[in-house]
């Protein structure tokens, strides 16, 4: 998967606070999942539950099969997002998450992400903006869905 | 977790998951997670960069990678008893860095019958080694009513340890 590990690339053109447009949705692209990318942020987190990396264990559980950590929702939004992304702008703190967890992602889903800035705001001398986060499967049922709130850097 | 019952309810104490973070565990969660802003990579950057009255002074953790751990500690007892890891909302409060110890723990501070299964809201937080808190919230999820046994395979907690951690 093509990935730019260097957020400092492209730093000019991504939004700043004020340029960011609330309401309007960011621009994404849809995601195969694959078991490496799960496995991998299993194994990150510590994580090695069998129902991430015991296909015969996970078939025999009410999963039916091997499924993804919940979080997985995490490297899920930095693969959907363009190298662009006001997300990825160097120096934006994650003040808070809060996630709804519908059905587990599985290996081979293909996800699509929709995300918007909600809402900004000005307080205790800092920036932040509030946005949204949901995926959805090829059939678009939501998989999970999120809300944040980031410290923007400028 | 071991396989003896366990009986979700009001006072429920998930057992906690904890961990030395390192500056290697902090590189590879920015590469598994696709992540990779400089507050957690950039030594150089960070002893200077300024943010508002608040300078880390060196790379910090990923806020998600301790939601990541709390949400382990809530899987670890919730999966293998069939159960379904339904939410979390957690604030991160304080920074964590290399070296410190994190910390995680959840008890059950509501239940409420829903058909087969049992709905259940926790209160969250991660700590760090000097009771700081650096991440606090809530949980919920659902698990089948009754004593539950978990499956044989359940998370062995000696296969846990996080990248760059000494064994």
């Amino acid at each position: 998967m093509d990935v730019e590990t260097d957020f400092w690339k492209d730093e000019e053109r991504r939004a700043t606070w004020d340029e960011i447009e609330v309401g309007v949705e960011r621009q994404t692209r849809p995601v195969e999942l694959t078991l490496e990318v799960i496995q991998a942020y299993a194994r990150a987190i510590g994580d090695l539950n069998p129902l991430y990396f015991d296909e015969e264990y996970a078939n025999h559980t009410v999963f039916g099969g091997l499924i993804a950590p919940p979080t997985i929702h995490v490297p899920l939004l930095f693969l959907a997002t363009e190298v662009t992304d006001w997300m990825k702008t160097p120096g934006t703190i994650n003040a808070g998450q809060n996630w709804y967890y519908r059905r587990p992602a599985r290996p081979r889903d293909l996800l699509t992400l929709r995300a918007r800035a909600l809402d900004k705001l000005y307080h205790r001398e800092r920036l932040f903006v509030i946005h949204d986060n949901v995926f959805y499967d090829h059939d678009q049922n939501v998989v999970c869905a999120g809300r944040g709130w980031t410290v923007r850097p400028r | 977790m071991s396989s003896q019952a366990v009986a979700i309810g009001v006072g429920y104490e998930f057992p906690s998951v904890s961990v030395v973070v390192s500056r290697e565990m902090i590189s590879a969660y920015a590469a598994a997670s696709y992540d990779f802003n400089p507050l957690h990579l950039d030594e150089d950057w960070m002893a200077e960069a300024e943010f508002g009255s608040t300078r880390f002074g060196e790379v910090i953790a990923h806020g998600l990678m301790t939601y990541s751990l709390v949400t382990r500690m809530l899987t670890d007892v919730v999966y293998p008893l069939g159960g379904w890891h339904e939410r979390c909302e957690m604030r991160f409060i304080a920074p964590v860095r290399a070296g410190d110890t994190i910390t995680t723990s959840g008890i059950v501070s509501h239940v409420r019958p829903m058909g087969a299964q049992l709905l259940y809201a926790a209160a969250v937080r991660a700590e760090r080694q000097d009771a700081t808190v650096v991440a606090i919230g809530d949980a919920m999820g659902r698990v089948p009513k009754g004593p539950l046994r978990p499956e044989t395979h359940t998370v062995q907690r000696a296969m846990v340890d996080l990248p760059g951690q000494d064994q």
